[in-house]
């Protein structure tokens, strides 16, 4: 690989993280998809005597990836996670080998949601939607407190309605 | 009515030769299935077959003759409402604030009668159904002026001058057969053949006459068979798409694009939607110094199918095509798809090759490996050339700039395109660094914007130069976060 270009200047990472039971949220989400990879496998292996074998280990092999990522996503996840909003707009941070930073200037703001699942809701954690005109302009948090998130939708909501005009 | 009252406020109905279209059209619809009807059985009851038939017939021509009755439309002073259905009735209404687009289609059966499609839409893709409203169909006249009352320009009067954007040359035909779109038109007329001969039990036959055929005719009649349908399927669908190809500039900035030869197509694009312009050059189009020029808008799809929803032409010669785009922007063509682009970073340029070559080295090493390959000697060497070729064109290709109205980028090599977006197009922004990219200390720049595609990257410019862009764009928008991090490659520091 080449040698980096002089820079003098990059970013710093914006300041908030995601609720910290966010990691407990996706966990429980990891845990319940290993769950559902393994019920077919048992299934076979009980009905299908034929196939136990190779089923034990396949049905190994997944528990442990499950497992493993179970334990390991969520902590890199809410380590890499970031957000803020600035006066002018909403900046998200994400990714960890290929890093996405996504900005939507508060005056190109549509609409602004706020989504809670049922995991969700067990944990207290809310997901907040803001959308731009564009066709691949949403910006997601995911993870967020469930009060911190209605007020941060109403927060935005207020500053885009004074705004007006149709964003585009 | 035929002749309807100015901005009346009751209910319209579509034009009264629509009686004998619709159910005309719905009958042409139907023969192949009255033919099915005809050929099919004969151990059943002929009576049946011929009155079942006949039922279907009338059933059709009812309920074609019955939409007219059922249709109408009325203009208000605010909004557009189309009431149609027969067992379930449906009424939409569009606010006219709303309204984008009304745009004019008028396929061979609506010409012949002198009526033309209005179609009414609002431009947003919210759940990706846009609100669109069909007027099917109205007088030409008519058609005309609902247009232009409904985006509220002035009605068009055919004599008077308008500022003429381009019109369509003859000679630039020679590039219908280079556009992707010729070669599929080959491959389903060729597939439409084979069909038709399996289903007249030709095959048989014809394989036969081919086998035979093949000892004396050599293969190149074959391939000049193919090519020759190519080209000349080519002309054909250039002939058709872009028969009378007008481009001219509307009273508010935006423009008009008259094309077809069975179908006339009259498409508005509004001033205030119009974000930039894109010029394509697909490898063969290149190679023939030709180029396409794209509109970006808001509202227009951009999973047209089969089509390019913002062409503002066919493929033409490039000094053209400048010119098309130059006068779409309204600014000179040095400072829109002519722009002095700036050199990416030389670390970008060693991305292209690696990327371009790595891969296909990868594969001639296996190729190689292979004791039992009699064409390596051929292939390798193709391969490994064909792929320094496109990765040096990469490099050729790269580059962006930053006029003091428009955001401009170029980048490709299969198809070369040159995004040209208005500065404050730019909704938002999106910056992404891979791995390589953060030790090469390279990122991709996307800007958002409404328009086209949604987003237009400026691929592989250094930490700095993204940053710059973002700030010279929107000013202060990342200004909050940005810090010293001299000799760093990488974008964020945790």
């Amino acid at each position: 690989m080449t040698t980096p270009e002089p820079g003098a200047s990059r970013l710093r990472a914006p300041a908030h993280r995601v609720s910290p039971r966010a990691r407990s949220w996706w966990a429980l989400r990891s845990a319940i998809t290993t769950v559902g990879l393994l019920v077919p496998q048992v299934a076979v292996a009980v009905v299908l005597p034929t196939y136990t074998s190779l089923m034990i280990v396949t049905g190994v092999a997944t528990a442990v990836v499950g497992v493993a990522h179970m334990l390991v996503v969520p902590r890199w996840r809410y380590a890499l996670h970031r957000w803020e909003i600035t006066d002018d707009a909403v900046h998200t941070l994400s990714g960890w080998l290929r890093l996405e930073w996504r900005i939507a200037p508060i005056s190109r703001v549509q609409t602004v949601d706020t989504d809670r699942g049922p995991l969700q809701r067990a944990f207290g954690l809310s997901s907040v939607t803001v959308t731009t005109a564009s066709a691949s302009g949403a910006l997601t948090i995911d993870g967020l407190d469930a009060d911190a998130a209605v007020d941060l939708a109403d927060r935005l909501t207020r500053v885009t309605e004074t705004l007006g005009g149709d964003a585009t | 009515m035929t002749s309807s009252p100015s901005d009346g406020l009751g209910w319209q109905r579509l034009d009264r030769r629509m009686l004998v279209v619709h159910p005309a059209v719905d009958l042409i619809k139907l023969v192949p299935v009255l033919l099915v009807i005809a050929i099919t059985g004969g151990t059943s009851d002929d009576r049946w077959r011929l009155g079942g038939g006949i039922a279907l017939a009338v059933a059709v021509l009812a309920f074609g003759i019955s939409r007219w009755f059922t249709t109408s439309y009325r203009i208000g002073t605010d909004r557009v409402e189309l009431r149609t259905g027969l067992l379930r009735r449906h009424h939409r209404s569009v606010h006219r604030d709303r309204i984008r687009t009304a745009d004019l289609t008028a396929n061979p059966a609506h010409r012949l009668f002198g009526l033309a499609v209005v179609r009414v839409g609002t431009g947003r893709r919210e759940g990706g159904d846009d609100a669109e409203l069909t007027l099917d169909a109205v007088r030409r006249v008519e058609a005309e002026r609902l247009r232009a009352l409904l985006l509220g320009e002035a009605p068009v009067d055919a004599d008077a001058p308008v500022p003429e954007l381009a019109r369509l040359r003859w000679t630039w035909v020679r590039f219908a057969p280079l556009t992707f779109s010729a070669i599929a038109v080959v491959g389903v007329v060729w597939l439409g053949l084979f069909r038709l001969a399996e289903e007249f039990s030709l095959r048989a036959p014809v394989t036969e006459t081919l086998r035979e055929g093949a000892g004396r005719a050599p293969v190149w009649l074959g391939a000049v068979a193919l090519l020759a349908t190519a080209v000349f399927g080519a002309a054909v669908v250039f002939v058709e798409g872009w028969w009378g190809y007008r481009l001219t500039r509307a009273d508010d900035g935006g423009l008009v694009l008259r094309r077809g030869l069975l179908t006339r197509r009259t498409l508005s694009l509004e001033g205030r939607r119009l974000r930039g312009v894109e010029l394509d050059e697909p490898l063969l189009v290149r190679l023939g110094r030709g180029a396409r020029p794209l509109a970006l808008t808001t509202g227009l799809r951009a999973d047209g199918q089969g089509e390019h929803v913002g062409a503002v032409g066919p493929a033409m010669p490039r000094r053209r095509a400048h010119q098309v785009a130059a006068g779409v922007l309204g600014v000179g063509e040095e400072e829109g798809t002519r722009a002095p682009l700036v050199r990416h970073p030389r670390a970008a340029v060693v991305r292209r090759l690696t990327r371009g070559v790595g891969p296909v080295l990868v594969v001639c090493a296996v190729l190689l490996a292979r004791p039992e390959a009699p064409a390596d000697p051929v292939v390798v060497p193709i391969l490994l050339g064909a792929s320094v070729l496109l990765a040096v064109d990469r490099i050729r290709s790269l580059g962006h700039a930053l006029t003091g109205t428009h955001l401009v980028s170029r980048h490709g090599a299969w198809v070369r395109r040159t995004v040209v977006l208005r500065r404050g197009g730019v909704i938002g922004w999106r910056l992404t660094q891979s791995l390589t990219q953060r030790r090469a200390g390279l990122v991709t720049l996307h800007a958002v914007t409404a328009a086209g595609r949604g987003r237009y990257e400026v691929l592989d410019v250094g930490v700095d130069r993204a940053l710059e862009l973002v700030e010279d764009v929107t000013p202060g928008l990342l200004a909050p976060f940005v810090i010293d991090g001299r000799g760093a490659g990488r974008l964020v520091r945790r």
